[in-house]
């Protein structure tokens, strides 16, 4: 056509009659449909290339470093696959493109069949994706994310309140079933229920002393911003291990076991001397005349006993400290590099996590993917549509039209799938 | 196309699409999946192979392009679409492109350059990513003294 035009010109130029036989073109030389089509889809170029930008500014602008893909519970494999399905469903959709051209529907129907399942095969394992991070609390909205960019005091406190509440709710669940009564007094259908509900309690106590307990102490005690700060990083990563803070949190782990065990053998000695000072003071408070004033000593005595109590959490909580929180499951912890050993997913906790920049990654993961999955989705809807129809050769403009639309989603996941999965 | 070829040959679009045999397409699919484990082994080995992060980068984004140009030109008939094609795919590619290419230097690496001073007062603490080996970075001292 072109060619045509052309030679038109050319001739016009060479004879000079005047009279210019031009062909009128009243659009481009493709139907109205196909030039709608694409005319959307250049804007879709610029609306992806607007999100991959937005992107580009908050990730590598970001200072700190980016969550790992495993640190959010991505796998670079589901991404792969499902570049994988996508590309195959493109084929498919070609193929059936070409057999309605060809005038065979049945054919045709049987390849965008494919094309559907495919499609809705990458709309499950996006699903699956979803869903493993909304299990663990990562969401791109604040009132269900546990994500916290900063491992500061504010992080402490709400793993101490999380805490507190999965407390309060054994510890309410076991006044209820004592209902007034004492332990002893529960007949044998609610004594198992109240060993239950206690031990979970007595659980979530060790975990809280060993945990954002002692933390909080150490930050009240030690002026040492270093230490103060290794010690939420190694809380955090207790509670959801990040493979880059392994190293530091376990040099760290040596400094604070010898520390703890002089702590632990000093609170004891203190604990053995108050003791024995106790029961001095109470042999001579029993030795006294009753004539005489008793206040001194009775003084003493009460100072004593709290001294002594305040003692015994401390002792309690060093212990708890060195057990449970440093504890046995250490080794088990190096063996993965610390993935999937968190008390997170130990006691399936929803315990705040300490993600650096990991809001700001979970806004753009869900935006970018999430855009994407409504355009699979739209795509899917145009399927089914199009599947209850005849897909002869009369067909091929819309088949036609629907592909290069599906073609396009497949190309965005194409650099979507590097950018998200891979970076 | 004239209005007469139009009427005549609506069922087809109006435009002529040569046959394309389907050995092409499955040629062209067999080196998308190709490609797709390459950028799939630049991301998970690439730092591994002796390449630096942004190189392994540069690497799936060229993989990327590659793919990208395959399935429009191939699976979308570009290849064999007539000279409309570059009124609307030029200027959009264009756009985007250039969007991408200015947001990398000018946003997107802007923190390579910051001073210690900048990071001091980055939004997360700079501590997170330290240890003792590295000492904290110091602040410099304000000039408090200027009256003026």
């Amino acid at each position: 056509m072109v060619e045509h035009n052309n030679s038109d010109h050319d001739s016009a130029g060479d004879h000079g009659h005047g009279h210019l036989q031009l062909e009128y073109q009243p659009a481009l030389p493709i139907n109205n449909g196909k030039v709608c089509l694409w005319l959307f889809l250049s804007t879709e170029i610029m609306f992806f290339a607007g999100l991959i930008g937005t992107y580009i500014v908050l990730r590598f602008g970001a200072p700190g470093i980016w969550p790992a893909p495993h640190d959010v519970h991505v796998v670079e494999f589901f991404g792969a696959f499902n570049t994988f399905v996508l590309i195959c469903s493109s084929v498919s959709i070609v193929l059936a493109l070409e057999d309605a051209r060809e005038n065979n529907a049945s054919r045709a129907r049987l390849w965008l069949g494919v094309t559907f399942v495919l499609g809705c095969v990458f709309m499950g394992i996006k699903g699956y994706e979803y869903s493993s991070k909304f299990s663990h609390g990562i969401y791109p909205q604040s009132p269900r994310s546990l994500i916290y960019d900063r491992a500061d005091v504010y992080y402490v406190a709400a793993v101490r309140d999380a805490l507190q509440d999965k407390m309060q709710y054994y510890n309410d669940q076991r006044t209820a079933i004592l209902a007034g009564r004492t332990e002893d007094d529960l007949g044998p259908d609610a004594k198992p229920d109240f060993v239950a509900a206690n031990k979970e309690f007595q659980r979530y106590l060790q975990l809280k002393r060993a945990g954002p307990d002692f933390t909080e102490q150490l930050i009240a005690e030690n002026g040492d911003a270093f230490e103060q700060q290794a010690a939420i990083i190694a809380l955090a990563y207790r509670v959801y291990p990040i493979e880059r803070f392994a190293e530091r949190v376990h040099s760290y782990r040596q400094t604070e076991l010898s520390s703890l065990a002089d702590q632990q053998m000093l609170a004891k000695q203190e604990r053995d001397r108050l003791q024995a000072e106790l029961l001095d003071l109470e042999s001579q408070l029993t030795d006294l005349d009753p004539a005489e004033d008793k206040k001194a000593l009775t003084d003493q005595v009460k100072f004593a006993k709290d001294r002594l109590v305040f003692l015994n959490e401390r002792v309690a909580v060093i212990e708890a400290r060195q057990s449970v929180f440093w504890g046995s499951d250490d080794a088990a912890t190096e063996a993965d590099g610390g993935h999937g050993q968190g008390w997170n997913d130990q006691h399936h906790l929803k315990l705040p996590m300490h993600i650096p920049n990991g809001n700001m990654w979970a806004s753009t993961y869900f935006l970018m993917t999430g855009f994407h999955a409504l355009h699979v989705l739209v795509g899917l809807i145009m399927f089914l549509i199009i599947l209850t129809k005849r897909l002869d050769a009369s067909k091929a403009g819309l088949l036609e039209n629907v592909g290069l639309y599906w073609h396009f989603v497949d190309l965005v996941w194409i650099f979507l799938f590097p950018l998200l999965y891979l970076f | 196309m004239t209005d007469h070829s139009d009427q005549h040959d609506d069922d087809h679009g109006g435009d002529d699409h040569p046959h394309v045999d389907r050995k092409v397409f499955i040629l062209v699919f067999v080196i998308l999946s190709g490609l797709t484990v390459i950028s799939f082994v630049f991301g998970n080995y690439g730092t591994e192979m002796g390449l630096s992060k942004e190189m392994t980068w540069v690497a799936m984004m060229l993989v990327s392009c590659a793919k990208a140009g395959l399935v429009i030109c191939c699976f979308m008939h570009l290849w064999w679409e007539a000279n409309w094609k570059w009124v609307l795919t030029i200027p959009a590619s264009l756009m985007s492109i250039f969007l991408v290419i200015m947001l990398i230097p000018d946003v997107g690496c802007r923190t390579n350059r910051y001073t210690d001073e900048r990071w001091n007062n980055a939004a997360p603490a700079v501590s997170e990513t330290q240890d003792r080996t590295r000492p904290a970075p110091t602040v410099p001292e304000r000039d408090m003294g200027g009256e003026n």
